[in-house]
């Protein structure tokens, strides 16, 4: 299987590489990327300044004294062909249950997204929280987490124009994935929806609920739920 | 004078672009955090050696210049960088060099006459908590600096006490200088077979213009376009300091400290350290051109880079 291997080693940057492991997105690719992230973590201690998994691939950077690129591609794929001769691991992370109020005053795009689709809104909002997703990457801003995959029928074009303000907490949707907005930004995703816990705070421990490789369940909510925990409507 | 505080600064004049910054935020970048820190890292390690400082203890970055600030301390400061006027009591003082100030002294610094960012270092550092390892503020994560902004108008910057020391200074001869067309070493990596012969000869002979809409994110370039093949789309990945990001209209992106984590645009390779100490000294209207290097050159030059600045640093610390 082709996550079960090291498919290629990519310069990054004079202190960086990217770790190729496999060409399209699955359960199983994920698995052995958060297992390889927690184990070259370790295994390269304090050389290793930063390191970011995302989709199919890793990015380690070195602290730039400890970075000689030969020999650590030599070790990189030893560590790797060791670690995959073992049977392939189980995605190891926690489920995480976030909840959504969907509605026109939480999502000003979810009526235009029934119309599109040719479905009602509440088959929207039922296709949307029926399934559970996996975290493939965080970025964008901190705690933003991408999560895949969509059900075929709710994939949807970001906005041709990004609004220069989304509320925070607003659940999006993207081609085939889905994210909450942490904070208020410039964003094109279609907001159906949204979810008043943090999604990263300073002051809490650990920083961020979800981490990559772990798994988002939405849970539907309504409004007076959503206004008791906090949450802010587009209207207010 | 009554109520004004004591063993610090007080800044008397500031803007969005004063920050403090040290050498980055690390190890966090896996959700989401960019690194942030001074953009010109040598300028800033330079005003902290000078001073008797760990190389990234927490300074000034003040983009453009236009900032003044009045001493509450008797202390040493010591500024590196772009070419800003620099008046301790109207009186002009020498950049790189370690100038004593007294308690009540007026430090004005002007706008840049070449380079963008000056550093502004004081001995011991200033006094910041730490977010995560690093006092770096990042506007657009709201993390850092005095409670994640950046430096306003009165705000209080306390430093630590300080005791005599020694008077250092880089000659002229050793400082960055500023030329007309910056000069970028880059490394082909990520995405580089995405890009043919021609597109990567185009990235190598013409010269680009820095836009306006540059910033602490990633300079964004002018000039003719890059293509792209056609290629399957990018799944997104880790994306590093220094990453050259071909957008969808074929123009680069050179990405500065405060870049986004990951991204799903094409790289043909990477803009090195050093290079990037020289574009972050670059303003909006400025030319550069990229010339590509190998790997063991680029390793080389960084490497007789920090034991120039291990040496300078062994030298000061036997005059202190």
């Amino acid at each position: 299987m082709s996550h079960q291997q090291l498919l290629s080693i990519r310069l990054a940057s004079e202190h960086a590489l990217y770790l190729d492991l496999a060409t399209e997105p699955s359960p199983a690719a994920l698995a052995r990327l958060v297992q390889l992230q927690q184990q070259l973590k370790q295994h390269f201690g304090h050389h290793l300044r930063d390191i970011v998994p995302a989709y199919l691939s890793l990015l380690l950077i070195f602290e730039p004294e400890h970075f000689a690129y030969q020999p650590l591609c030599a070790e990189l794929t030893a560590f790797c062909q060791q670690l995959f001769r073992k049977s392939a691991p189980e995605l190891a992370g926690k489920t995480v249950q976030l909840p959504v109020y969907y509605g026109k005053d939480s999502g000003p795009d979810l009526a235009r997204l029934a119309t599109f689709h040719g479905l009602s809104q509440k088959r929207i909002i039922e296709l949307h929280h029926n399934q559970a997703y996996l975290v493939y990457a965080i970025g964008f801003a901190p705690g933003f987490a991408y999560l895949g995959f969509v059900p075929s029928k709710l994939q949807s074009p970001r906005l041709a124009t990004p609004r220069p303000s989304v509320l925070k907490g607003s659940v999006g949707i993207a081609d085939r994935q889905t994210a909450v907005y942490p904070a208020s930004s410039p964003g094109g995703w279609n907001i159906i929806g949204n979810c008043p816990l943090p999604l990263f705070d300073l002051n809490a421990a650990p920083l961020m609920p979800v981490a990559v490789g772990d798994e988002v369940q939405f849970v539907p909510i309504e409004r007076a739920e959503f206004i008791r925990m906090g949450g802010q409507l587009w209207t207010d | 004078m009554d109520g004004l505080k004591q063993g610090g600064f007080y800044l008397l004049k500031s803007h969005a672009l004063c920050q403090l910054q040290d050498l980055g935020r690390f190890g966090v970048a896996a959700l989401g955090l960019t690194e942030g820190g001074a953009c010109d890292q040598q300028s800033a390690m330079l005003a902290n050696l000078l001073l008797g400082n760990v190389a990234g203890a927490p300074l000034l970055e003040i983009g453009v210049g236009a900032v003044s600030l009045r001493a509450q301390a008797n202390t040493y400061l010591a500024l590196t960088g772009a070419q800003m006027p620099f008046l301790i009591n109207g009186r002009p003082a020498p950049r790189y060099c370690t100038i004593a100030v007294q308690s009540g002294d007026l430090i004005e610094i002007g706008y840049a006459r070449a380079g963008l960012r000056c550093y502004l270092a004081v001995a011991g550092g200033f006094l910041v908590p730490t977010t995560l390892g690093s006092v770096s503020t990042v506007l657009r994560e709201g993390i850092g600096g005095l409670n994640g902004q950046a430096l306003a108008d009165g705000d209080w910057l306390a430093v630590h006490p300080c005791e005599s020391i020694a008077l250092r200074s880089l000659p002229y001869q050793l400082q960055p200088k500023f030329s007309a067309v910056t000069a970028l070493d880059w490394l082909a990596g990520a995405q580089y077979d995405w890009f043919n012969e021609e597109a990567i000869a185009r990235l190598d002979q013409q010269l680009f213009r820095l836009t306006k809409q540059s910033d602490r994110m990633g300079c964004r370039l002018s000039g003719g376009k890059i293509k792209v093949k056609q290629q399957a789309p990018l799944y997104s990945e880790g994306v590093c300091c220094g990453a050259i990001q071909i957008s969808n209209d074929g123009l680069p992106i050179v990405m500065l400290n405060d870049h986004q984590t990951i991204g799903g645009y094409a790289k043909p390779g990477t803009v090195t350290r050093l290079s990037l100490n020289a574009l972050a000294q670059c303003r909006p209207g400025s030319l550069v051109r990229f010339v590509q290097r190998d790997l063991s050159y680029v390793q080389a030059k960084a490497a007789r880079q920090r034991e120039w600045l291990a040496q300078l640093q062994k030298e000061w610390q036997h005059q202190g």
